[in-house]
């Protein structure tokens, strides 16, 4: 076949099949990670910085990967050697190779763009000039160190020192020579360019030494004289003296024992060994040199992940076990010796993180930000690492495996990091969760070792995927299947009661606030109105401002005393509270002005009312509100110095309100049913009845609170009604206000602490009150309570 | 021969095994230990925390503030009284501010516009300042005499100060300065004017707490970290999610009880610290931290300094007690005058009315600044000597008596304009 027969078009569709599955992996990795995210954090921030992050791994972990799919690979397989014999010129071979990479990139690029344009992101994404010449340089090493570094492994691990000499030479600009800052960027551009020009003359002239012909090696015989024939035409006859000296080996026994089996591991690829913890030993020297940074720690995370790689899919690695499982060494031992000696590294490199944390943490004049502790990284490594290994097992070729691992690594520390936060996974089910994937390697070894077909070892790591997924949720389920909710019995009956309630209920009219000094003296735009007064002017209107409620409030539409149902403004109602306070103590300092009684009676007046139509509200906040209220004035009319004016007529339509309590239980059971309805039917957006239901779970996680909410309100709904039938017959409430405690405060405060506890119960007697902020926040807390006995007595 | 070789090559085999494992079995120790130091921990925070929860007057303090959502735990009576000084101060709040009446004092015999607004204002306020009165005097046996802080309270009070002060009622301004919970800037402010006679300095005197409650703040300021962190600590054994606390290393794997058994004993050791807010103490301080830091290393999620904050309640508190020494040394200058006639020269000389030196030493042996200035018509005092100036806004706190007239102590910009408009 000549070189002219040869069709250029084969040449591209082989060089492509070699890169499509690595991009297949990285975009199905990638997906799979964003289609985690947003599956498991509410989080709109942090979805926003994954959606914006993650999709720049892509083309970065392509440009590092595509040399090696595309150059070392063959060379390991030994492709290359038999592609070389083929009449096809070696310069074509390299610049398809090369175009074929960049086709791939643009590819990927092309992916992201199309990934942020439908986010509606293209602006913001990271998506700059400089990210794209980065990545082309960094494209360019990947082909460069693949041509230079016959192996794989050596070559993928060069490729991350020069990936930061267009960061790093910038840097050096802009300290050394003052160069402006604002450069940087641009900078990080030419050098990028100008470093992937020169890269590519430097591959160009690396592929052409690999691909070239080179001498034929001959036989270097000693003291010959006709040199210049065959050996078998040689006239001199060949003896061991004249033949090169063949260095005398040691031969042995095979020994399958464990000691022999790491000593092998230790002898092999010494040189990629020391690369990786060269790397580790490298980020350890950013980190003590940043100290406040953990971006060099991941420096020591890749070193971990692509030990794991190297133990199945290094160099030569399958070939090796192979060749152990021909002769019938256990598959448990072979696992045990891959694994103890980078274990070990794994725990050197713990150690010495620990000795740099201590120097960090001890360190006065450093303000670190959080670093993990010993125990934390030890347990992020060893699932990196662990993971890392499973997934060498089960893609066997290495640059895609090497490239994979610390993604697929990063997913598992995020799902488990997950598990602990939002599940509520204890420590010894994240640690259990972190052995499964040495479980499973261990599990597939022997068909490893058989060099079974790669689909069927796959299809035995389903297992312990699953395990993966399902262990660490075990504890969320557990809680979710175990909170209380309402037995089915009593929701449909209560349901059907609801149904007949809703009927009768008239939707609750706004309270406001008339003005005060401040609006009234502002216009819309400021305090001009009050500026262009004069002193005299602007004290007249302060100090004729009247506090009387008719000039204070407005309750809905109409007069005050009109009985329409009236909905809380919880500022309101507390001024409302604070200015009957003043009066209460100002009658209380002359119980004889009749002015001062006056306006006494008429705020008494206005929040009798104000009770009256809370109660004939159908939101439960309200009635927590009438509640407020009808304590506030028990209180009051109850103390010794409100005897002079018990009779009058503001006290006595008090009194007799107060004394109703058949009305406030049925008020507050109508209430009760007709928010739970208005929840179901959508009414009430995200409100029970006014009431900000969603705090009762805050003290879960998000997941877990967004999972039991809806049941947590219909328990609330159910202990609320039994309250209510439990009240009305005179019975105790402990152990269904213990009830609502635990569904409404949570474990945060105990009980005897907590709103619902008896030294918080309302009565002329406590010695505490709970605030009318937090009264409208716990609902029921205050119902049957020693104040509507109080409030009984005052019956006129 | 070749059984040697084998065995030699055994035994390198074997060290490489013996090498591969050191570095696992020295990481396995590691956190074998940390986890045995975390069960003993354990059982000693617990008895920590028995104890501590144990004692009653504690465990009121305790309970509010473990419970965060039931914040104002007050009586029925004390509830009336803040209300009523928050609707007084929403109603008069507009109206002071609109007078040229700013927040520092204004002297007696000076003009005051609002004369009218404060005698409402005064009227207003008598109840409720008398219903807290009776309140205090109800409850005299309960920590701090009986009174209790209400934000909107302290600002009714002040005002009533400021009505009083420059009505030249001495009497009633006095009793509101003892009502005053913050009342240190006002009595130093107060000063700058001739208004008070001999007796009213030696109550002022009295008024102004002495050192040694400092300490007392400090034991309570420490008590009360103490008390916030087993708060934190059964919230996270209770399972409750911190989202946002960065300030304790704790995660819902909980606290790790090595971590919260080296901030206890910190604490206690922080409590039993001696020469509160001197360089000495600051020293111990940053010792503390870092020995908390240093424990729990192996076992908490992550790590980082300990986050007492102990330095900076060291320094507050070590301003505190130098603006109480300030001012009982401003207090007795004005004592030296009425007495001897004269500013003092020295601030020595006040060992006449009954000063020691500790009391003008701030702390770590260093003098306030002072000087007789205008050929001794006027005395400035100010907070730092020449040789002690850490920062120096602190120059601001500078006192001079008497004061300067006009000056923007009592008059504010457009009372200014206004005068400027009547001479001309």
């Amino acid at each position: 076949m000549s070189q002219a027969a040869f069709r250029p078009h084969g040449l591209i569709w082989k060089e492509t099949r070699l890169v499509v599955p690595l991009i297949l992996m990285l975009v199905g990795a990638a997906v799979l990670l964003v289609t985690l995210w947003s599956l498991m954090e509410r989080s709109s921030v942090v979805l926003e910085y994954a959606t914006q992050i993650i999709p720049m791994m892509w083309p970065l972990l392509y440009a590092a990967g595509a040399g090696a799919i595309l150059v070392s690979q063959e060379r390991e397989n030994r492709t290359l050697w038999w592609f070389v014999s083929l009449p096809i010129s070696p310069q074509r071979v390299f610049w398809t190779k090369t175009a074929i990479a960049f086709v791939g990139l643009g590819l990927m690029l092309c992916l992201i763009a199309l990934f942020a344009w439908m986010n509606g992101r293209l602006q913001e994404s990271e998506l700059s000039l400089t990210a794209v010449t980065l990545f082309v340089f960094i494209t360019m090493a990947g082909i460069f160190t693949s041509w230079r570094v016959p192996n794989t492994f050596a070559s993928l691990m060069a490729v991350v020192p020069i990936t930061f000499i267009p960061i790093l030479l910038p840097v050096v600009f802009v300290n050394v020579r003052a160069f402006p800052e604002y450069l940087f960027a641009t900078s990080v551009s030419w050098c990028s360019v100008i470093g992937a020009a020169i890269l590519l003359w430097l591959a160009y002239r690396a592929a052409m030494k690999t691909l070239l012909p080179s001498d034929a090696p001959g036989i270097p015989l000693r003291h010959n004289s006709d040199a210049w024939r065959e050996p078998w035409q040689s006239t001199i006859p060949i003896t061991p003296s004249l033949l090169p000296p063949v260095p005398e080996r040691r031969w042995h026994a095979f020994d399958s024992s464990l000691t022999s089996l790491v000593w092998q591991s230790w002898n092999h690829n010494r040189l990629a060994r020391v690369g990786l913890i060269s790397l580790a030993l490298v980020g350890f020297a950013f980190q003590l040199l940043s100290a406040n940074a953990n971006a060099p720690l991941l420096g020591v995370a890749l070193s971990c992940c692509w030990l794991g790689v190297f133990a199945f899919t290094g160099d030569g690695s399958a070939k090796r076990l192979r060749f152990l499982a021909d002769r019938g060494v256990s598959s448990t031992r072979v696992w045990l010796g891959l694994h103890l000696l980078n274990l070990s590294f794994v725990a050197i490199t713990v150690l010495i993180y620990g000795v740099i944390l201590y120097l960090l943490v001890l360190n006065p004049l450093s303000d670190p930000i959080l670093l993990p502790s010993i125990g934390m990284a030890a347990l992020v490594l060893w699932t990196l690492y662990g993971v890392s290994q499973w997934t060498s097992q089960l893609i066997r070729i290495l640059p895609a495996a090497a490239v994979l691992a610390p993604l697929i690594g990063s997913i598992v520390i995020y799902w488990l990091g997950f598990a602990a936060t939002e599940f509520g996974a204890p420590l010894w089910l994240v640690v259990l969760c972190t052995t499964i994937p040495f479980f499973a390697t261990w599990w597939t070894m022997r068909a490893y070792m058989d060099e079974a077909s790669q689909l069927r070892v796959m299809l035995l790591s389903i297992v312990p995927v699953i395990a993966m997924c399902v262990i660490p949720t075990l504890p969320a389920a557990r809680t979710i299947a175990t909170w209380p909710s309402m037995p089915a019995s009593t929701r449909a009956s209560l349901l059907g009661e609801a149904e007949l309630v809703v009927r009768s209920v008239t939707k609750p009219q706004s309270m406001m606030l008339k003005g005060s000094p401040m609006s009234d003296l502002k216009t819309q735009s400021g305090n001009a109105l009050f500026a262009s007064m004069s002193d005299e002017e602007a004290l007249k209107v302060l100090e004729d401002y009247s506090f009387a409620p008719e000039a204070r409030l407005q309750l809905g539409n109409g007069p005050l005393d009109n009985t329409a149902p009236l909905a809380v403004d919880m500022t309101i109602l507390e001024n409302s509270l604070a200015i009957s306070s003043l009066h209460v103590l100002q009658y209380q300092s002359d119980t004889t002005d009749e002015d001062t009684i006056e306006r006494l009676g008429a705020w008494i007046r206005t929040l009798t009312t104000m009770a009256k139509r809370f109660r004939a509200s159908p939101r439960w906040l309200d009635q927590e509100a009438a509640d407020v209220v009808e304590i506030w004035l028990t209180q009051t009319l109850s103390d010794e110095s409100m005897k002079p004016i018990i009779d009058r007529d503001f006290s006595k339509v008090a009194r007799e309100m107060l004394a109703d309590s058949e009305s406030r239980s049925k008020s507050r059971r109508r209430a009760v049913l007709a928010s739970w309805h208005g929840r179901r039917e959508g009414l009430d957006g995200s409100y029970l009845g006014g009431l900000h239901e969603w705090e009762w779970t805050s003290s879960l996680s998000r997941t877990i609170s967004g999972y039991v909410r809806e049941r947590n309100i219909d328990a609330v709904v159910d202990r609320a009604i039994r309250l209510i039938e439990a009240g009305e017959r005179g019975e105790s409430t402990v152990e269904l206000r213990r009830e609502l405690h635990d569904l409404t405060a949570g474990p945060e405060i105990a009980f005897e602490d907590g709103p619902y506890s008896d030294r918080l119960r309302a009565s002329l007697n406590a010695n505490m009150t709970i605030s009318t902020n937090q009264t409208l926040k716990y609902p029921a807390n205050q119902w049957y309570a020693g104040w509507e006995s109080d409030a009984k007595k005052l019956k006129p | 021969m070749a059984s040697v070789q084998n065995s030699n090559s055994r035994f390198r085999e074997s060290l490489y095994l013996a090498i591969v494992l050191l570095p696992m079995i020295g990481l396995a120790i590691t956190i074998a230990a940390a986890l045995a130091r975390e069960g003993i921990c354990s059982r000693k925070v617990n008895a920590i925390v028995a104890n501590v929860k144990a004692t009653a007057e504690i465990r009121e303090q305790a309970n509010a503030i473990v419970s965060p959502k039931v914040s104002s735990l007050e009586s029925n009576d004390r509830y009336t009284i803040a209300s009523a000084a928050e609707h007084l101060r929403h109603r008069y709040s507009e109206l002071i501010d609109r007078l040229p009446l700013s927040a520092k004092l204004l002297p007696s015999g000076k003009t005051n516009e609002c004369e009218k607004v404060l005698a409402n204002f005064s009227s207003d306020a008598k109840p409720v300042i008398e219903a807290y009165q009776r309140d205090v005097a109800r409850n005299v046996q309960s920590p701090n005499d009986g009174r209790f802080y209400i934000h909107d309270f302290d600002w009714v009070i002040d005002l009533e100060f400021r009505r009083a002060y420059h009505a030249g009622d001495r009497k009633r301004a006095l009793e509101m300065l003892e009502l005053l919970w913050f009342n240190s800037d006002r009595i130093f402010q107060s000063l700058e004017n001739e208004v008070w006679s001999a007796a009213d300095l030696e109550k002022l005197r009295e008024m102004v707490v002495p050192s040694s409650v400092s300490d007392g703040s400090w034991a309570s300021s420490v008590g009360n970290k103490e008390l916030n962190f087993i708060a934190e600590l059964d919230r996270a054994n209770a399972g409750v999610v911190e989202r946002w606390n960065r300030r304790v290393p704790m995660s819902s794997f909980g606290v790790a009880p090595s971590h919260a058994f080296a901030r206890l004993t910190a604490l206690s050791r922080a409590q039993e610290m001696r020469a509160i807010g001197t360089q000495a103490s600051k020293i111990d301080a940053n010792q503390i931290e870092q020995d908390v830091s240093a424990f729990s290393l192996v076992s908490v999620p992550f790590a980082r300094h300990a986050g007492l904050w102990i330095k900076y309640d060291l320094h507050n508190l070590w301003r505190e007690r130098m603006d109480k020494r300030r001012l009982i040394t401003a207090i007795a200058i004005k004592q030296f005058k009425l007495q001897e006639g004269q500013w003092p020269e020295r601030l020595d000389d006040l060992t006449k009315v009954g000063l020691t030196s500790p009391d003008w030493k701030i702390v770590d042996n260093h003098d306030f600044g002072y000087r007789v200035i205008e050929d001794g018509k006027a005395a400035l005092l100010w907070t730092g000597g020449a040789e002690y100036i850490e920062s120096p806004q602190w120059h601001e706190k500078s006192f001079r008596t008497p004061a300067q007239p006009p000056s923007e102590v009592y008059l504010n910009t457009r009372a200014v304009a206004k005068l400027e408009s009547r001479i001309r």
